[in-house]
């Protein structure tokens, strides 16, 4: 169980870290954009603060999210990975000792 | 884009929830026999009119992706429970609202009065609580969603004519809807796996509601211009809010036609953008049901039907 745990913990933790760089590398450049625009940008800067406002709460959302999912999913592959195999709760309860008669 | 109507009875046979939804139909059918002849009418009357029921088919889906199996007593129960509670929020609302007008027909307050809207709704608490009594775990999470309600009413009456953006209204939308879809999943599913994907379920349902009423349409009831007069937020209105010189039109608080009517072009404007927000929100709901159902097909097609409600 102590394997079993160690390397599904590795491996959320990859996950977790995987899904929040996707959204990142997904997410930024038009992030970085909308700041500039909200900066420097000759009209419309407090449609792109606004609009950059929106989309870097949405990007700390949707990471939290991802996380939250990803450690989920660890605790649910946790859960069937470590499961007593069918057979032995299939067998019928023993009694441990007989009592005398 | 489809613009045929399609019935609510045809959207849950496609969810294959006829039975399920017979079933609670009959339930609400004998508990209207049974209550007190002083308020019989306004209960009667406040379940008439055309109920969508996509919270009990939440319910339903959910208990099916976990079960494989129809709903079982104990879950038409536990919808029995919900739709009390979802149309006790209406009574409520209404009478907030000062609204003449739910599901095609006059509001109970209308019909009624305000006192007896007021006691029908407290009516309907008691006996949702009393169908579950046993069953602790029902009443636990029956009464998180009651405390979120009464919070989430209080929370978008505050944030009235604020200037605010789309991750507020997400907020919103995920304490006001959001959490009844979030508590029927959880209900359903006699656990917490689908806690997110119910969440998840009911913003999008809001937000299709707000697009829906702002294309002036019918399908969800209610309109556009009520919200845009009372400066609550909306999707189209979170988008359009963006824009310095609508955010202030936004945030004064008048009746001037003018005002009104162009916070209402600028809403419709921003209606393509919110459509795309809702596609994000249903991927993510989609994504939701595909990793943590047993049989994720009930809750996909739950998703498809929800999130068609902006369109019609």
């Amino acid at each position: 169980m102590l394997v079993t745990g160690s390397v599904l913990s590795a491996a959320t933790a990859f996950r977790v870290g995987a899904s929040c760089l996707e959204l990142l590398v997904k997410r930024t450049p038009p992030l970085v954009r909308l700041a500039v625009l909200a900066s420097v940008g000759p009209a419309d800067t407090g449609k792109a603060e606004a609009a950059f406002r929106d989309d870097l709460l949405a990007l700390v959302r949707d990471s939290t999210e991802a996380s939250w999912r990803e450690l989920r999913r660890g605790a649910d592959d946790l859960a069937v990975f470590t499961r007593p195999d069918e057979e032995q709760t299939e067998q019928p309860p023993r009694r441990p000792y007989r009592v005398k008669p | 884009m489809s613009n045929t109507p399609i019935s609510s009875d045809d959207v849950i046979a496609q969810l294959g929830a006829a039975g399920d939804i017979q079933l609670l139909r009959q339930r609400l059918a004998t508990w209207l026999e049974s209550v007190d002849d002083e308020l019989r009418e306004p209960l009667a009357w406040a379940f008439a009119g055309t109920p969508k029921h996509f919270r009990p088919l939440t319910l339903f889906a959910c208990h099916r992706a976990v079960n494989g199996t129809s709903a079982a007593a104990e879950a038409v129960e536990l919808a029995f429970a919900v739709e009390l509670m979802h149309n006790m929020s209406l009574i409520v609302d209404d009478v907030l609202d000062g609204s003449d007008e739910r599901r095609g027909i006059a509001t109970i307050q209308l019909k009624f009065g305000r006192l007896t809207a007021l006691m029908a709704s407290g009516y309907l608490v008691a006996d949702a609580f009393e169908a579950f009594a046993e069953d602790s775990f029902a009443v636990h999470h029956l009464s998180e969603l009651l405390r979120r309600l009464g919070a989430a009413e209080c929370l978008q009456w505050r944030l009235r004519r604020q200037p605010l953006g789309v991750e507020d209204w997400r907020r919103i939308a995920g304490e006001d809807t959001g959490s009844m879809f979030e508590i029927c999943a959880v209900l359903g599913a006699r656990s917490e796996r689908l806690r997110q994907y119910g969440h998840l379920l009911g913003v999008l349902y809001h937000g299709c509601d707000d697009v829906g009423d702002q294309r002036g349409l019918e399908a969800l009831g209610g309109g556009g211009e009520e919200d845009i007069r009372d400066g609550i937020l909306t999707l189209p209105a979170a988008l359009a809010i963006r824009d310095p010189q609508i955010r202030e039109l936004f945030t004064t608080q008048d009746d001037d036609p003018q005002r009104l009517t162009i916070l209402a072009d600028a809403c419709r404007a921003q209606l393509d953008d919110a459509e795309m927000t809702l596609d994000r929100i249903a991927d993510s709901a989609r994504t939701e049901a595909e990793q943590f159902a047993e049989d994720p097909q009930p809750l996909l097609a739950l998703v498809d039907h929800v999130r068609q409600l902006s369109r019609r």
